[in-house]
């Protein structure tokens, strides 16, 4: 059977081309590497708090860098610590005591196991920050932080979010 | 010695010293609170108190949080027009 030139010119090219091209190696090795950089890389970078999507922190001009610690995080309606759930908001408010005592308690074994190795006699080396929501009452504020005190602890810092991006905290001023 | 305290009330911002009583009172602008009006209240009080780097921030039960972090930042922070200067009181 006569073929057109241009059926020829395909099959011809078909046959060329059959099987595939091979994978091109190299340029994949090169992929591999950068992805295998790049990884290593971002996962140095650990979070020192967590970034949680039921919270929306305050924003602020702060700069000081969040720095390792026991982590106090007050939602909607429960109160964390280190992602455990203590208490309830609702309980928390509920009382005329100003201590939460379940929180003071779970900060308590905070300090006997995470704290281990900081000066454990030291009250004021002792740090905890606190993650709250824009509209939390300082009512419920000055329970937890009342709370982070009669536990031991000699610094709260307040987590806020940089005006732009990065979470940060502010050291507490006055109290 | 002067002891700086700024009151966050429902309906203002008051800055206030403690033996001397109340020293300012910002009410609310359009619903919110005049954190610009602190920050250049509080740096006419730095320049005539230049040594002064203490402050008392008292807030009503139900402020929020958000708040809070304002003033203190209007007491840490000013913002100039030209320059941005850390001011440490």
């Amino acid at each position: 059977m006569q073929m057109s030139k241009r059926a020829v010119r395909m099959e011809r090219h078909h046959k060329r081309t059959k099987g595939g091209s091979p994978l091109n190696l190299v340029s994949m090795m090169d992929i591999f590497t950068i992805l295998v950089f790049f990884l290593l890389v971002s996962s140095a970078e650990t979070e020192v708090l967590p970034s949680p999507k039921e919270i929306q922190l305050p924003e602020s001009v702060a700069l000081a860098k969040a720095r390792e610690s026991v982590v106090v995080m007050v939602t909607g309606d429960q109160i964390l610590v280190q992602g455990r759930p203590v208490a309830t908001v609702a309980a928390a408010l509920a009382g005329d005591e100003l201590v939460i005592p379940e929180l003071k308690d779970a900060l308590r074994q905070q300090t006997d196991r995470v704290l281990i190795q900081q000066a454990k006699a030291d009250i004021a080396a002792r740090e905890v920050t606190i993650l709250g929501d824009k509209a939390l009452p300082y009512r419920l504020l000055k329970r937890v932080m009342a709370s982070c005190t009669a536990a031991e602890f000699g610094q709260i810092s307040l987590a806020v979010v940089q005006k732009p991006g990065v979470a940060e905290t502010a050291q507490v001023a006055a109290l | 010695m002067f002891q700086l305290e700024v009151v966050v009330r429902k309906d203002a911002l008051e800055v206030g010293e403690r033996t001397n009583g109340l020293l300012t009172r910002l009410p609310l602008v359009d619903g919110q609170y005049d954190y610009k009006g602190l920050g250049n209240y509080l740096q006419r009080i730095k320049a005539s108190y230049p040594d002064m780097s203490n402050a008392t921030v008292l807030l009503e039960p139900d402020v929020p949080y958000d708040t809070l972090v304002q003033v203190m930042d209007s007491l840490r922070f000013y913002e100039a027009s030209q320059e941005r200067r850390d001011d440490p009181g």
